[in-house]
């Protein structure tokens, strides 16, 4: 069974990604960004995704030199075509698979552990998305650590958050202004900075993590397995969700204050019960999505990842017990 | 008379005609369209009593289908009408589409739009002259099976090729294993001769390779220009497709001028009345086809045993200039063109395809055999000129 293999083609990704021009000559290994035909019949030779190859540019190029019309080219011209910024797909080079939480090495889980500290240490650049809680949980690598560090000693907390909050928001600026740094490995952020900068306790969080129940959507690079992205879904009580994720205090329940600081479970406990109706005994699904590499960021690949892990999820089960929810670990995973 | 002058081949006078034809038509136009009053004529919808949905009787019924529907862009508005409105919702749980390599544009349009993933099914081509050979199979079940098949949700097959060639019980053989496997197939049959005019019985009944099927009732003159058709016996596939035309993929306000001409020709069609013309048109291209060495004695018609095909379309002609040396068979066509008045339907470095869709063209056989020679003798002059 193939998952994703160079046959596939992503007519769309490539239609809305950014582009260039390039001569017919050059395009050879180039992913297409439009379309080109001969008239007539007007049948598409290329189409948005496919690769250019040496025999399609000297088939186009002797169909013109024979008098057909080709379009979708100013064979006159510039003899231009367009084709995808990044070159050959890296969409092609990938491969989305996805495991049982519970059996995943020992060696994945401090891969994933370093990829989700990374995440946090590089935004805007390659963060997938702001975290839901607090959007300045995201460093971006043009922070200012060393007055960063001396604003968490700081023992006001209007001062405080201040201080921090001005330093990140210049930090952003910057960010946007210069270009992303080489490699996320050259970002090095002080040990115990910040819960998601703290490479050891990254680890022992995440390993935690991955005792309950739940699955695990890693996106690799086919050749070098480096890995690009993940996905983890986990199932739990609400209680012990509470005390194993970094929920300080949703936005959607209150408005934005005391970053960085935990909330009151029995506060948080409450708010849940009046609008959700869950108590701390039921079941909840957390689902956290990082992808970093530009290359391969885009609503196809996070779709592919959902889809990759719908695909493996067993279930629904309900569940006769007082828990409403369904608990759709019970079917088990392949 | 006027109108007449635009259907055989005589382009030199085609700016006066279409002039005259244009004056005469906005007259009509003015008439009809504007001073339209009748309660049932503001229907465009395929429910009801309007003129389209009589249109769409008169489909369903020269076509031998459950349901059919006229599309207002053409069959390429049908392909992308369908691929984005109509396959995400009816095939929502898988992300492929297979499709051949000798679809047309708008199959492109759809796959990008519907945001499709797809796979391109290659034709073989024959070695000599490069003209596609229909698909198998056999070449069908090893991609699918190769990638899982559920994970497609439909199949996209050009039935026949733009040359007129196709192997039914290839088509049917590849229904029913898509069939078995949950996949729908979408054939475009905006080239099917054949069945655009009439179904005849040596080709297979469209519930037999497809669950769709589209073509171009106005390419030979079944309609006025844009409107094409679906047929189509699965309900859900309809009433998605109905759908689909409500939420803008129709004007509330079609061309009633164009359903009326649409329908009154149909009316004819379907009661027979035009057998005879079809026929004139396909002993046409026989004709031709006989005396094709009349031209030059190295021409040759591709015939089906040519291309592995099973049958070809009896209204086309698809010449093969490959043994001449030297031909190019693009400037042949452009001599015809220029100098003689007569257009191909397509030329390559090495076939040259003729359609015989007027029933004029029979009476003219000596002409058009005479201009084919004469522009092949000029092509050829010009070679040793150069």
């Amino acid at each position: 069974m193939v998952d994703s293999t160079k046959d596939i083609i992503r007519p769309w990704d490539a239609f809305a990604a950014p582009t260039e021009r390039l001569p017919l000559s050059e395009a050879s290994g180039r992913i297409a960004a439009s379309t080109i035909r001969q008239y007539p019949p007007g049948i598409p030779e290329i189409i948005p995704g496919m690769q250019y190859s040496l025999e399609t540019i000297k088939s186009l190029e002797l169909a013109h030199a024979e008098g057909g019309e080709i379009i979708g080219i100013d064979m006159e011209s510039n003899k231009t075509v367009e084709v995808l910024k990044t070159g050959p797909a890296r969409q092609n080079n990938i491969n989305i698979q996805t495991y049982d939480a519970q059996s995943l090495s020992q060696e994945a889980a401090t891969e994933m552990a370093d990829y989700f500290r990374a995440s946090f240490c590089a935004a805007p650049y390659f963060h997938f998305a702001f975290h839901e809680s607090d959007p300045l949980q995201s460093l971006p690598h043009t922070l200012d650590f060393d007055a960063y560090t001396v604003s968490v000693a700081l023992s006001d907390p209007v001062k405080r958050k201040t201080c921090q909050e001005t330093l990140r928001g210049a930090a952003f600026q910057r960010a946007l202004k210069s270009a992303p740094p080489a490699s996320l490995d050259s970002i090095i952020l002080p040990e115990g900075f910040h819960l998601w900068t703290d490479r050891a306790r990254c680890r022992v969080l995440i390993q935690d993590r991955l005792t309950d129940p739940g699955y695990v959507t890693l996106v690799r690079h086919k050749e070098s397995q480096k890995l690009l992205g993940l996905l983890h879904a986990r199932m739990g009580t609400i209680e012990r969700l509470f005390y194993s994720e970094e929920w300080s205090d949703p936005l959607i329940f209150s408005e934005y204050k005391n970053n960085n600081s935990r909330d009151d479970p029995v506060r948080f406990f409450q708010k849940m019960d009046f609008h959700f109706g869950l108590k701390p005994s039921d079941m909840m699904m957390t689902i956290s999505a990082q992808v970093l590499d530009p290359d391969i960021q885009g609503g196809q690949i996070f779709y592919d990842m959902m889809r990759s892990m719908a695909l493996k999820i067993k279930g629904p089960i309900y569940l006769t017990s007082r828990n409403k929810g369904a608990y759709w670990l019970e079917g088990g995973v392949d | 008379m006027r109108l007449f002058t635009l259907s055989v081949f005589s382009p030199k006078n085609t700016e006066q005609a279409s002039r005259q034809f244009s004056e005469i038509y906005s007259r009509l136009w003015d008439f009809a369209d504007h001073s339209i009053s009748h309660q049932g004529f503001d229907l465009p919808c395929s429910l009801g009593e309007g003129p389209v949905n009589r249109v769409n009787r008169l489909l369903a019924k020269l076509y031998g289908g459950t349901f059919a529907s006229l599309s207002f862009g053409g069959s390429s508005g049908a392909l992308l009408t369908l691929l984005t409105a109509v396959m995400p919702k009816l095939s929502s749980d898988r992300d492929l589409i297979l499709f051949d390599d000798a679809c047309h544009q708008s199959t492109i349009g759809g796959l990008i739009f519907g945001r499709w993933k797809a796979i391109r099914l290659p034709r073989g081509k024959q070695a000599n002259h490069q003209t596609v050979c229909p698909l198998t199979f056999e070449s069908v079940k090893d991609v699918i099976e190769r990638h899982g098949s559920d994970r497609f949700a439909a199949i996209i097959l050009v039935l026949p090729s733009y040359d007129g060639f196709r192997s039914p019980s290839e088509d049917m053989r590849i229904y029913d294993y898509a069939k078995s496997r949950g996949i729908f197939v979408i054939v475009d049959g905006a080239w099917d001769a054949l069945r655009f005019r009439r179904p005849t019985s040596n080709t297979p009944p469209l519930s037999s390779i497809c669950d769709v099927w589209i073509t171009s009732p106005h390419k030979r003159g079944l309609t006025p220009s844009s409107l094409g058709c679906i047929l189509t016996d699965n309900e859900k596939i309809a009433r998605l497709w109905d759908e689909a035309l409500d939420l803008g993929f129709r004007s509330s306000s079609v061309s009633f001028v164009n359903v009326m001409i649409a329908e009154h020709r149909l009316e004819q069609i379907v009661s027979g009345e035009w057998d005879m013309v079809f026929d004139q048109a396909e002993r046409a291209a026989i004709s031709i086809s006989n005396r094709i060495h009349e031209v030059h004695t190295d021409l040759n018609i591709v015939w089906p045993a040519d291309v592995q095909a099973e049958m070809d379309d009896p209204a086309h002609v698809l010449i093969s200039t490959y043994e001449i040396e030297g031909l190019n068979a693009r400037r042949w066509a452009a001599i015809l063109s220029d100098e003689f008045g007569l257009d191909v339907e397509k030329a390559t470095s090495s076939t040259l395809l003729l359609l015989c869709g007027s029933p004029a063209h029979l009476a003219q056989i000596d002409e058009i055999i005479f201009c084919l020679r004469e522009a092949l003798k000029m092509t050829l002059a010009q070679n040793q000129g150069e």
